[in-house]
């Protein structure tokens, strides 16, 4: 079964030419490179962003000590190297030298020391103070280093440093009004219109090359417009009013599979957002092990990621993605494929032969929909009722938070370490914990793992805590949702990452030119 | 008149005030509140920073404290600042309002455009072919939703003769081409479904008033067959058909989400439920205060249009 799997999305791959299709012609210089995003931005403000939306437009104009690689593992970004002291609680980052802001000022030290400090004042509102508030003090050792000491030691630490959110931009920009951040990234921000579009137009002295040694970016100006209706997207692509779009409707898969129309490059790639349930231990029913063992096995992952996705998703038993540092080959998933009989007898066994019924909070977006209503009609096989109350997001997050819920379905993307998601959302007494799961046992190990710095010890910890989750069941794995862009064929060299980012190390917006 | 607008505008103070009550306590009624979107973001939540921003918001407070901070505000003319956007809510609604107002008033063309003629052509060839045809067009403008009979047009107009944009919107007075190249599809998406209620509504009024004995005594005197329709029948028809387009024309100021979503047409709908959706209280107050507003000026409107239509009705 997993062999054929594997194959038949072996299939796909190669029938989606992944990998560099567009390499071989030369690349050129200039043109408007228009993106079809899904969303809008809420604020140009990078200290201030929620929301991917936001930061997609921000990993254009603003880079961070660390980036992204195309497995959206953590490498250098502005910072070329860095040391960890032997009791993992000081960083000390080293700054490339001879990058520079928009406003033509070199970026040092002293920049890096003014950002962090400008997240964590009070007075910026910057949600994403809570990020860097384990950090106890920050050191300009000098002009081009920099280090951060931490009240305990913590291997995901450098994660804090990620594209997408620790944006370094230039202390000018903090407060100007509008929001106008001055970055070093490859684009300079130039104007946004809320909801019809943001501008940013190429940076003359950006600091990176590509592989070959050509200067980048290679297109003069990306324009970034939000068509929130997918289908209207999709047509936006066809028309060519946009040249890429951020994702295309499941349903359009098997047409644009068969027959791409005219002038459409599609692509396709392993992903790293995941679906899930999630099963509160806390209160109600699902305390008892046996009813959550019973949902595992009455669900078909298979035909449930088929029905959700156009059978495009992938059944999996495991948070990260295949291909993924994190992700590990050797899992068995004894509830890969449904077994109604033994669901019916934990049943019986729990004293519910006669039906379950279950709390389900379920928030109102599309495919969060299609999977709890998916779930209920799979589960209603072996007597168990999905109680639906649907609301939406802000309801969601408090109710969830609560723990107001008994199955509570949803999707996450990639955390780009495993002790933010092995930690922050199993550990006892964590926020994201929202099953409630409290195992000292498990507690123990991940928070050994997050003291242990080396990959492969970490590795060991984190493959064992997987096998806890699996075994208690507080979260139970579906499977995982492939990336699926289109382009247009004019459009070269133009490759996302595991999250779909359109900027990443070594690739994506910076790298693409147009062929026109 | 004067004591009217008067009266009119004295009207205004308990709806305003009745207005905030209601929309103040059913927003803090719903359950989340715009600390639990923020931080729906699951790497963002950490007890320090939401402390920090229900202080910072006021949310720690008593909900009447928060009422009276509010009012005191607005009192000042002070809207007060989006929590969502972070920038002030007036010039958020301000930015937002052109691309409502220009649909709006394109839509309401459109459906005047169709639906006059419809309603009184099925009026007058009563049980016809016409009526049959006029009516069951009519019926389908009802049925069909907005967003398929968008999606149906791009395709239509933009991918298989391409002559229009898909979406988008751009406003400008020296191209004004490109202006209604990307109004084109959203009015008539929006025009369409108006007209079908005006339609049947100018069929109602006017088959109504063709009974009458003056429209008799029209046709006796020998007066020209257009001349009893337009004349003397339509115009007395329209006082109804004017209360329904004026109600239309403010529920469309107020926002059209779906077509807005459609079209990505940067409108005051999606600003709304984009609020509603982050609870983000100033922003949702301040716009519901300001629909109020104007949903008062268009029925005042509305009235002096009757009295041109009917010149029996008195302003008083």
């Amino acid at each position: 079964m997993v062999t054929k799997l594997s194959l038949s999305l072996a299939a796909l791959l190669v029938a989606f030419g992944l990998g560099a299709p567009n390499e071989g012609a030369a690349q050129k210089y200039g043109g408007t490179l228009n993106l079809g995003m899904y969303a809008d931005l809420h604020t140009p403000d990078l200290h201030r962003t929620v929301g991917n939306p936001t930061a997609q437009m921000g990993i254009l104009v603003a880079e961070s000590l660390v980036d992204y690689d195309e497995k959206c593992d953590i490498v250098p970004g502005l910072a070329e190297s860095w040391e960890v002291s032997a009791d993992g609680k000081a960083y000390t980052f080293l700054l490339r030298k001879g990058v520079k802001f928009h406003n033509g000022k070199e970026l040092t030290a002293e920049d890096v020391k003014k950002n962090y400090e400008h997240f964590l004042d009070k007075k910026t509102k910057s949600p994403r103070r809570g990020n860097f508030n384990s950090i106890s003090g920050i050191e300009v050792v000098d002009k081009y280093r920099v280090k951060f000491t931490l009240e305990a030691p913590d291997a995901g630490f450098l994660v804090k440093f990620r594209p997408l959110v620790a944006f370094i931009t230039h202390s000018d920009s903090f407060e100007s009004k509008p929001p106008r951040p001055i970055g070093t990234g490859p684009f300079e921000f130039v104007e946004w219109k809320p909801k019809q579009y943001v501008k940013v137009k190429r940076f003359e002295d950006y600091w990176k090359k590509d592989a070959k040694g050509n200067r980048l970016p290679f297109v003069d100006e990306v324009v970034l417009r939000p068509i929130t209706d997918d289908t209207v997207r999709y047509t936006s692509l066809r028309t060519g009013d946009v040249d890429w779009v951020w994702t295309v409707p499941f349903e359009q898969l098997e047409p644009i599979r068969r027959n791409p129309p005219k002038g459409v490059t599609p692509s396709f790639k392993p992903g790293a957002r995941w679906f899930y349930l999630n099963l509160n231990l806390s209160k109600g029913p699902l305390k008892d092990i046996r009813l959550r063992q019973a949902i595992a096995y009455a669900i078909d992952k298979k035909a449930l990621m088929d029905g959700l996705t156009w059978g495009i998703a992938t059944p999996e038993a495991q948070p990260y993605y295949p291909g993924s540092t994190w992700y590990f080959e050797d899992v068995e998933d004894p509830y890969r494929e449904a077994d109604l009989d033994k669901a019916r007898e934990l049943l019986k066994a729990a004293g519910h032969e006669k039906g379950l019924d279950l709390l389900t909070i379920v928030r109102n977006e599309t495919v969060i929909l299609n999977l709890a209503t998916l779930a209920q009609a799979q589960l209603k096989k072996v007597g168990i009722n999905l109680k639906f109350q649907v609301m939406d997001r802000a309801a969601h997050r408090s109710r969830q938070g609560k723990g107001e819920f008994d199955v509570n379905p949803g999707h996450l993307t990639y955390v780009p370490d495993p002790d933010g998601l092995y930690y922050r959302f199993f550990q006892s007494g964590q926020r994201n914990n929202y099953a409630r799961w409290n195992l000292p046992e498990y507690d123990e190990l991940v928070q050994k793992a997050r003291e242990t710095r080396d990959t492969a010890q970490r590795r060991v910890m984190y493959r064992k805590a997987l096998g806890m989750i699996n075994r208690d069941l507080p979260h139970l794995f579906l499977g995982h949702l492939p990336i699926f862009q289109a382009s247009r064929a004019h459009l070269k060299g133009m490759k996302t990452n595991c999250r779909g980012d359109i900027r990443w190390s070594e690739g994506g917006v910076s790298h693409a030119w147009l062929d026109k | 008149m004067r004591q009217y607008i008067v009266n009119r505008l004295l009207i205004l103070v308990p709806v305003l005030v009745l207005v905030s009550v209601i929309v103040f306590s059913l927003l803090h009624l719903i359950p989340g509140d715009p600390v639990d979107y923020i931080f729906a973001e699951e790497d963002l939540d950490d007890p320090s920073t939401r402390a920090m921003f229900e202080e910072l918001l006021g949310l720690d407070k008593p909900l009447y404290v928060q009422y009276f901070a509010w009012i005191g505000k607005i009192l000042t003319g002070d809207f007060g600042e989006s929590i969502h956007y972070q920038r002030s809510n007036l010039a958020l609604i301000v930015e937002r309002f052109p691309a409502t107002i220009l649909l709006t008033i394109f839509s309401t063309i459109v459906s005047i455009l169709i639906s006059i003629p419809a309603g009184v052509i099925a009026a007058i060839r009563r049980n016809t072919a016409s009526d049959y045809t006029a009516m069951s067009f009519a019926l389908l403008g009802i049925s069909i939703p907005n967003f398929w009979l968008g999606i149906l047009l791009i395709l239509a107009f933009s991918l298989y003769f391409p002559i229009l944009p898909a979406s988008g919107y751009e406003a400008s007075f020296t191209a004004p081409w490109t202006t209604l190249s990307y109004l084109i599809l959203p009015s008539i998406t929006l025009g369409t479904g108006m007209a079908a209620i005006v339609a049947r509504m100018t069929r109602s009024e006017m088959l109504e008033e063709i009974g009458k004995e003056y429209v008799r005594t029209a046709r006796a005197k020998g007066m020209a067959e257009s001349r009893v329709i337009f004349k003397h029948t339509l115009k007395n028809a329209l006082v109804p058909v004017i209360t329904v387009i004026g109600l239309q024309f403010g529920r469309l100021l107020g926002g059209t989400v779906i077509v807005e979503h459609v079209f990505a047409w940067p409108g005051v709908g999606s600003l709304v439920v984009g609020a509603v959706y982050s609870r983000d209280y100033p922003l949702v107050q301040a716009l519901i205060l300001i629909f109020a507003v104007i949903f008062v000026a268009v029925n005042f409107f509305v009235d002096i249009l009757y009295k041109y239509a009917n010149p029996r009705i008195t302003l008083e």
